[in-house]
Parts: structure tokens; C-alpha cells; sequence
């Protein structure tokens, strides 16, 4: 191609060039022209066979010759002189004069390859760019092509287009691309695509069936600038036939979704016939599952022989039922087990598909459809199945409620007759249309006379605004009132409940009244309330402990005397075990033991038992117990009754030794008398002059005993001694030091250690004679409980107005039985004890105001406490 | 010779004091209650009274008081069973007298003499 004018003017014609010259321009001339159709090369000449270009035209089968004479006789339009010979130009021109044969110099040459080499580059590189743009053009899958707006005539079309309509460039647009046309189309959108201002106007979308393929396309229409200027129009369509049919489908079904009414059977019927036409022929059935396999319900295109009942097992029904498959199931027949089944194969089944259906979550059976084909089914079809298997799970639900409530209004009325509350239902006019017994029973009168009643005028009822609420209930709205007194005509006064609900039959506003008569259980209920209150009150306010538990001991409730007592609060002990709350530790296990026998009915009297306060301080109770019992006397825990006898204990301790100290004191004046006479006597007697040695020897034992009588009365007085002996300001460390001073020394020998920890202490007014007594006491009891050695702690400190003497020791300790008795006279362990001592040191404690208290574990030792106040 | 009058309702604990005492060589006078006590005490001079306290009807506390309001001064010597009964003792120490005076019975005989000699001697 020279140029595109030389080709129209003399087509099919090649321009024949004879090139003179083997060197460099005319293997240049060869290399551009050897290539293009539109020249002939008619050969090339040079003397020298070997010259360059002379190779190049031998390998392109290019003539060769060493003499132009050679070609100059044949058909030549053209000849190039490359010889760079002004010679050779003017023998060649003189040879072909008025041949009409241009003859080209080397220069003019060199200049016209130059050109056409650049040239050649330059639609190299379009050739290239339309191969590429071609390229993603056939990569596209849409069909394009642009046509002129004048014409129509088609300027191009991709591979797409040509593939479906064949080569169309050139052709007229609406008839190769459309069926049986003659002029443009009435559809045609290039009016659209321009302005009235010859302008572009943009892209115009628009979906359309092609008449010649009648298949479906999305089109993009839009004018665009033609390289010669023009504009022009371009389609870009989309095949979009598939999508439109499943668009189709899908109206198909929404339209039969839409239609569906108000009755479920025909819905179902419907949906069965949609769910046909969608998925083609196939014979389609809804069947439930019943006991022994698949029951046919409903089905569309059913065969006149079609079982209507299939087998439990064995078939692709139940295999949906065991795979609760919520999306459709597909079976190839033949590819399953279910070939040999005997029912698909007289029935001649190919392929299966099926949807579970549930209601209310519960399996119900099988959507179905049995085609005597194999079939495939694209994931739409499959998508629609599940989406109408849906709308049928509704419609299956809204068949089953309405089944129910069938069912439940024609037990309605057998209920409201027996129910156990009287109803009635009211009109509009106040007349009462329907009265179950219960509510005759209710208002004593006979059906007749009520319904008779004029609800409105009830005086009764005006009485408590009744009227006024059924009206209103006629009007729309629920009310709910009561409990309320009533009087009715006859002058019975009952309590009653009314609930009115608005009713709307035949059109007509009513109201259901339900009455319900509680005249006895609001007796009841005041009753119990009543009783309640005053238990509630008699255990608030009763001066003992009430401590109600449950079995496990966990507390259910404490009254106030409790709180007060113990420091604790209701809240934070409710639920807790009372035993490890209120119980010291060594006496928990006793506790528990007495505990489970009362739930057994062995109840406890006076049991007594510590009780711990909130500062872990010991409270000596008296428990009473009492099963607490549940209805049908099942057993839910124990009712506790305390009895604070802490106080009581110490007095009765008191009392009962001032008593003894008394009785001593007594006793001790009349013995006193004796032991005188006796001892004087014999005193009378040793004055005379006694022979026998032995009897005088007797006469002086006489008077040492009745001596050492009288020390032990002169000890039982110290006990009850009401008054302090000899008072003055004491250093109590120095008193103490003062007897462990006399003792340490023997108790060292018996591996008896003594440890002292004094603190500084203020002086007390103390007898300290006696109060040496008591430590002596303490101290000697000490060491008779350590036979095997041990050690003694001596203590003293001060805490707040009292001043403290604390002698703990490490030997055998007490049981509490013997904790229990410690200070009543003549209670002695020892076998030489006379069961005085620790009475006489309790004695001489109290006559200074202060205390002696002893704490005891077997096994451990003992630890005594003295306290004296500092005034 | 010290006159002493021994005061006791136990006629015995009377009769050993009074052989022991004249055998010690005082001049014994006795009475069996405090009554008695004091009818000897107005009509009789006495040195010294050796005095039991729990007594019926009138006891040594009573003899003392009236013995005060007598105007009469005998030397005192209290001897009781049980000195701590009914706070005999601080009734003692109101009306003067100190632990000097008092002896608990049962006692040595010797011891009594002792106490009433040094009683003498001051």
C-alpha cells in the first residue's frame, strides 16, 4: 500500500520497480518493497554478483542479473538507480525514453525509502495497537459494533458480532442484526444519543429482545467522534437471555407468592402448581410423614395410579428426613440406592428432588417432585425449589393453626360451660346473650332471670362503677378490677374479680365478663395475714432467741433478740450454717450430733451450748428445739428457742457459793465451840502429872488436830469473807515475785518451769496476803496438773480500768464437766484435795470486785485469768 | 490478884478458862451470858473481861456497849469461834479495839494467858 487514493484509482494493480544498484540503497529498496503487496519487484541488477543486496534478492526469490538489458524489454513502471552513477542515470533514461518509466536517482531514492521505512514503522505499531485493542475487544463478552447515524451502514463489528451474524462491516445495521426489516428500526435509539445541538448526549442503557436470535441483551448505546470526524454510534450489548429467564422465574413465583389468599389449602395447591411449571415436567407432591412412611396429602399432575402412601424407609424421602437437608436434595435415580426401589421404578423415576418441610421446627415432611428424565438443575431452579419450600412451610404452619384453632373453638364452649369462673357475655344494649353455670352458680339466680339483667341499671354494680367499665369494654378496651365487695339485689355481699375483654361477633361490639367470686379467699387470706402478722410479731418481739434453719442448718431467719444479742445483722448471717457461726469450735461437733437427732424427732430440752457473739465473746444458752414442718408434714428444718442464761449461770454460781459460804461460817462457829472443850480440856489434862507417856503423847495429839481444825474452818471463812482484809497500795509484780520466789526452786526439781512476763503496772489496793494466796493456789494447782514437767507462764498487763494476772500452763488441762464445778467448795480431782482452794481464791477475787476465770483444753492446759480492777 | 471475868453461853469453855487461869494465878470470875455478864461487871470489880461474842439474847457486842455506857473500863479480851461471822470484826474496830484483843477459838491455853499478860503489862 502506497497510498489509499493510488489503490481506488488502479485497483488490483501492483507497481513494478526494477531496482539497478547491490549495494547499500538497493538492499535497503529490497527490504521495504520485497514486503509490500502492492509492489512487484521485477528484479535487481548489479555487475557484481557478490554485492550485498544480490544475496538478499536471491534468498527472496527475486530475479538477478548482471546487465539491466536483461528486464528493460519487459513491463516495468519504475526504475530505482542505487548505483550512485550519474552515467548509469542518463543511459538508463535514454534507454527508456517515452516508455513513460520514471527513472529515480540515488538521492530521490535514498529520500523516498527514508519516508516509507518511517512509514512502514509507524503502521507496524498501529498494526500492533489494532491487534491489541482486537484482542480486547474478542476478550469482552459482549457484541459490538458502531454503524453510521446517516447510513445505518455498519462501520464495525467485533469477533463477537461476526461470529453470531457474520461479517456485517458495510452492511446496513437493521438488516443483518434484525429479523425482516426494510428500513430503520422503530426502536432505534439513535435520536436518543445526540442533542439538538449535534452533541453527544451520553449512554443509553436499555434491555432488549433481539428479533433475529430472540435472545435477550443489556445494551449500552452511546454516539462517539469516528476518526474522520463523524459521529457515530457504538453498541456494546450484553447477552443477558439466562438472567432474564431466571428474572422471569422469578416473577413468576413472586406473582404466585402474591396471589396467594387466605386459605392455606389453596395456597398449598397453588404453590405445587408454581413449583411445577418452574422446575418442568414432573409429577410434584407434598407428603407428611405418618407412622409407618410418607402420606401423599397434595400433589399436582398426580397419575391415576400414583400410591398415596410410600414406605417409611428406602426412598430419597427419607433420606431428606435423615439429612434434614434445608436445602433441596437432588437424586439421580440410577446413581443411588433407591434404583432397585420398587415404587421408583414402577412409577419410572430418573430423578428426585425434594425440600424438607418443617413446622413450628418440627419436621412435617416432603416437598417432591419425580421426573421420569434425568435432569440437572442449575442453582437457581435449586434456589427458587428452597424459596417456594418456604412459602409452602408457611402456608403448612398457617393450615396447621387453623386446624388448632378450629378445633380449640369447639372446645371453647364445652370449657366456658365448665369452667370454674363465671362468664357472660353483654351487648350493647346492657342484655345479657350467653351465661355459663358457674356464673348462675355465682349470682344465685336462674338462667332466666339473668338474663334478664339490664347490666347498666345494676344497682350493684353502679355501686363500684361496673357500669361504666362494660361500657367502656363495649367501646374497645380490657379492664381488669377486684377484688371488690359486691352487693347484689338480693343483699348478698361477696368479693369478686371482673375482667371484661371486648368481643366482636357477627360484626356486633359485645363484651365477655368473666367473674370470679374469692368472697372465701379473701376471708381466708385476711385470716392468714392476721395470723401471720401476729406470729411475725411474737417472734420479733419474744425476749428469748427464735433462730429458724433449714436442715442443712443454713439460717432461714433470726429475730430481733438474736441481732440485739449477738451483734449481728438478719442480712448478713441469712443462709449461712447457724453452727459455724454461733458455735465455738469445741463445741460444734456436740452441737451438730444433738442437731441431726432433733430432725429426727429426738428434740432437745434446755441443751445447753455457748453461743458466739459477733466479737467471738461466749454466751451460756439454754436451747429448747422444735421440728419445722412443711405441708404433708415433710420435715424443712428446726425451729431453736434460746434462752440467754449467761447472766443466770454467774448469779446462780454467786448465790449458790455465798450460800455454802454461809452454811460454812455457820457450821464453823458450832465447831469452833467443840474443838475448844476438846482442846481445852486436854490442855487441863497435860497440866497434871501424867504417868503413862502414851496417854499424854494422845492429849497433845488431841490438841495439834483440834488446832489444825480450826485452820481448815479459818479457811473455809476466808472463802465466804464478804470484806477484803487488810487493804494498801501493792505492787501486784512484787506480790507475785513474793510467792514464786518460795515455790520455784521445788518446782524446778520437778522440771516445772517458770516464765514470767510482767508489764509495768500502776499499784492496786489489795490485800496482799490473800492475793499471794491466790497466786500460790494457781501456781500449786499448775504444777499438780504437770507431773511430767512443763512450763507455767505468769503474766501481767494492763487492759483498760482492770489490771490482768494471766497463769497459763502446759499440763493435762479440764474436761468442761470439771471446768463446770471448779469453784464450789469441797469439789476436789485430788486425792489429798480438800476442795477448798480454788472456792477460797474465787472468794477472795470477788471481795475485791474482780474476776477469776479459768479456760480449759484437755490434753493442753489450762490458763487462769485474774482481773482486779485499778480502783 | 487480876480479877477476870470469863463470858461465854458454853459453861464448859467457862469452867476450863477459869481452872486455868486461877491455876495461872488469876482470880476467875465467870458468867454464862451476856446478862449475867453484865450484872457481874456493875456489882463486881473486874480487871479484865474475857468475852465471847456470839451469844443469845445479849451478845458481846451489846456487853461492850453497855459496859461503855456504864462508865466502866475493864481490860478487854474477845474470843469468839468465828471472829468473821456477820462483820463482827469491823463492829469491834468501831468500838476500838484492835487485833491485840481478839482470839479465835479453838486456841492454846497458854496462848490466852500470854495475850492477857501483855494487855496487863501495857
Amino acid at each position: 500500500m502506497i497510498s489509499s487514493r493510488n489503490r481506488n484509482t488502479q485497483t488490483n494493480r501492483k507497481e513494478k520497480i526494477l531496482i539497478v544498484g547491490g549495494g547499500k540503497g538497493g538492499k535497503a529498496l529490497l527490504d521495504i518493497f520485497s514486503t509490500d503487496p502492492l509492489i512487484e519487484i521485477v528484479g535487481l541488477v548489479d555487475i557484481d554478483e557478490n554485492a550485498s543486496a544480490v544475496k538478499l534478492a536471491k534468498s527472496l526469490g527475486i530475479r538477478f542479473s548482471s546487465h539491466w538489458n536483461t528486464f528493460i524489454k519487459e513491463d516495468i513502471d519504475i526504475i530505482f538507480n542505487v548505483t550512485g552513477k550519474v552515467s548509469v542515470q542518463t543511459l538508463l533514461e535514454s534507454e527508456v525514453r517515452n516508455r513513460g518509466i520514471t527513472v529515480i536517482d540515488g538521492a530521490s531514492a535514498k529520500f523516498i525509502w527514508r519516508i516509507l521505512e518511517e512509514r512502514r514503522r509507524v503502521e507496524e505499531a498501529i498494526r500492533l495497537s489494532n491487534l491489541r485493542f482486537e484482542a480486547v475487544l474478542r476478550g469482552l463478552d459482549a457484541y459490538i459494533y458502531v454503524s453510521d447515524m446517516q447510513t445505518y451502514e455498519i462501520l464495525y463489528a467485533n469477533e463477537k458480532l461476526k461470529e453470531l451474524f457474520g461479517d456485517v462491516v458495510g452492511e446496513k445495521c437493521y438488516k443483518v442484526l434484525q429479523e425482516a426489516q426494510d428500513g430503520p428500526c422503530s426502536f432505534c435509539t439513535n435520536f436518543k444519543l445526540i442533542d439538538s445541538q449535534g452533541n453527544p448526549t451520553g449512554v443509553v442503557v436499555w434491555d432488549f429482545q433481539n428479533t433475529k436470535t430472540k435472545r435477550w441483551y443489556s445494551c449500552r448505546d452511546q454516539a462517539i467522534p469516528w476518526p474522520d470526524g463523524r459521529l457515530v454510534r457504538m453498541e456494546i450489548a450484553f447477552d443477558i437471555t439466562e438472567r432474564k429467564a431466571e428474572e422471569n422465574i422469578l416473577n413468576e413465583v413472586n406473582g404466585a407468592l402474591l396471589e396467594l389468599g387466605a386459605d392455606p389449602r389453596e395456597n398449598i395447591q397453588k404453590l405445587l402448581h408454581t413449583f411445577q411449571k418452574i422446575i418442568g415436567k414432573c409429577i410434584c407432591v407434598w407428603s407428611r410423614e405418618e407412622k409407618y412412611g410418607f402420606k401423599v396429602i397434595e400433589g399436582a399432575n398426580l397419575p391415576p395410579n400414583f400410591p398415596l402412601v410410600y414406605p417409611k424407609e428406602g426412598n430419597p424421602c427419607s433420606e431428606i428426613v435423615v439429612k434434614k437437608a434445608n436445602y433441596p436434595l437432588v437424586v439421580d435415580i440410577e446413581n443411588s440406592p433407591y434404583r432397585d426401589n420398587e415404587l421408583i421404578k414402577n412409577m419410572g423415576v430418573k430423578t428426585y428432588l425434594g425440600t424438607f418441610v418443617s413446622v413450628g421446627r418440627v419436621f412435617r415432611g416432603v416437598l417432591c417432585a419425580f421426573f421420569k428424565e434425568r435432569r440437572e438443575f442449575t442453582p437457581f431452579q435449586l434456589y427458587i425449589t428452597a424459596i417456594l419450600s418456604r412459602a409452602f412451610q408457611n402456608e403448612e404452619e398457617r393450615r396447621f393453626a387453623q386446624e388448632k384453632l378450629i378445633k380449640a373453638y369447639q372446645m371453647s364452649k364445652n370449657i366456658l360451660d365448665r369452667a370454674s369462673f363465671g362468664i357472660y357475655i353483654v351487648n350493647k344494649a346492657g342484655k345479657v346473650e350467653y351465661a355459663n353455670q358457674a356464673m348462675l352458680d355465682i349470682s344465685g339466680d336462674t338462667r332466666e332471670a339473668f338474663m334478664d339483667l339490664d347490666v347498666f341499671n345494676l344497682e350493684g354494680y353502679k355501686r363500684i362503677g361496673l357500669d361504666k367499665k362494660i361500657r367502656e369494654c363495649l367501646g374497645g378496651s380490657y379492664f381488669k378490677v377486684g377484688p371488690l365487695e359486691y352487693t347484689s339485689l338480693k343483699g348478698k355481699t361477696t368479693v369478686r374479680n371482673f375482667i371484661g375483654i371486648p368481643l366482636k361477633e357477627d360484626n356486633e361490639e359485645k363484651a365477655i365478663i368473666v367473674v370470679e367470686d374469692v368472697t372465701e379467699e379473701k376471708r381466708m387470706e385476711k385470716e392468714l395475714q392476721k395470723r401471720a402478722s401476729l406470729i411475725e410479731n411474737i417472734i420479733e418481739n419474744a425476749h428469748s432467741i427464735i433462730l429458724v434453719v433449714d436442715k442443712e442448718g443454713n439460717i432461714l431467719t433470726i429475730n430481733r433478740f438474736l441481732e440485739n444479742l449477738t451483734g449481728y445483722s438478719r442480712e448478713e448471717i441469712l443462709g449461712k450454717n447457724w453452727c459455724d457461726i454461733f458455735v465455738p469450735s469445741s463445741f460444734q461437733d456436740q452441737v451438730r450430733k444433738a442437731f441431726k437427732q432433733a430432725l429426727v424427732g429426738k428434740t432437745f430440752r434446755d441443751f445447753r451450748a455457748p453461743l458466739l457473739n459477733r466479737e467471738k465473746g461466749e454466751l451460756e444458752i439454754s436451747w429448747d428445739s422444735s421440728v419445722l414442718r412443711g405441708t404433708q408434714e415433710s420435715v424443712l428444718g428446726l425451729i431453736l428457742f434460746g434462752y440467754d442464761i449467761t447472766e443466770k449461770k454467774k448469779v446462780e454460781q454467786a448465790q449458790r457459793l455465798a450460800r455454802l459460804g454461809e452454811l460454812v461460817s455457820d457450821m464453823a462457829h458450832e465447831v469452833n465451840n467443840p474443838l475448844m472443850i476438846i482442846s481445852g480440856r486436854a490442855q487441863l489434862a497435860l497440866m497434871e502429872e501424867i504417868k503413862n507417856r502414851e496417854v499424854e503423847k494422845a492429849l497433845r495429839i488431841i490438841v495439834e488436830q483440834s488446832l489444825r481444825a480450826k485452820d481448815i474452818i479459818q479457811r473455809l471463812l476466808l472463802f465466804s469473807r464478804p470484806s477484803k482484809g487488810v487493804v494498801k497500795e501493792v505492787d501486784i509484780n512484787r506480790c507475785i515475785e513474793g510467792v514464786v520466789e518460795l515455790v520455784e526452786h521445788q518446782f524446778f526439781l520437778r522440771n516445772v518451769k517458770i516464765v514470767k512476763k510482767y508489764k509495768s503496772l500502776p499499784e492496786v489496793k489489795v490485800d496482799e496476803k490473800q492475793i499471794q494466796e491466790v497466786i500460790m493456789n494457781l501456781l500449786k494447782n499448775s504444777y499438780d496438773a504437770m507431773r511430767g514437767g512443763g512450763t507455767i507462764t505468769i503474766s501481767t498487763f494492763r487492759e483498760g480500768d482492770m489490771i490482768k494476772i494471766v497463769v497459763a500452763d502446759t499440763g493435762e488441762g479440764m474436761s468442761e464437766d470439771v471446768l463446770a464445778k471448779l469453784f464450789e467448795p469441797f469439789f476436789t480431782t485430788k486425792e489429798q484435795g480438800t476442795g477448798l482452794g480454788l472456792s477460797l481464791c474465787y472468794g477472795i477475787i470477788k471481795a475485791h470486785n474482780g474476776d477469776l476465770q479459768f479456760e480449759s483444753t484437755l490434753g493442753k492446759g489450762t490458763k487462769a485469768t485474774i482481773s482486779l480492777p485499778l480502783k | 490478884m487480876k480479877r477476870i471475868l470469863i463470858v461465854d453461853d458454853e459453861p464448859e469453855i467457862v469452867e476450863i478458862l477459869a481452872r486455868f487461869l486461877s491455876f495461872k494465878g488469876y482470880f476467875p470470875l465467870k458468867a454464862f451470858g451476856g446478862r449475867e455478864a453484865i450484872d457481874t461487871i456493875k456489882t463486881q470489880e473486874v480487871d479484865l473481861i474475857l468475852l465471847d461474842i456470839k451469844m443469845p439474847q445479849i451478845d458481846g457486842i451489846q456487853v461492850l456497849k453497855i459496859i461503855k455506857e456504864l462508865h466502866k473500863n475493864p481490860q478487854v479480851l474477845i474470843m469468839s469461834g468465828s471472829l468473821d461471822l456477820r462483820s463482827y470484826t469491823q463492829k469491834l474496830r468501831q468500838l476500838g479495839y484492835s487485833e491485840k484483843n481478839f482470839l479465835v477459838k479453838p486456841v492454846r491455853l497458854e496462848e490466852v494467858v500470854r495475850k492477857i499478860d501483855d494487855i496487863f503489862e501495857e
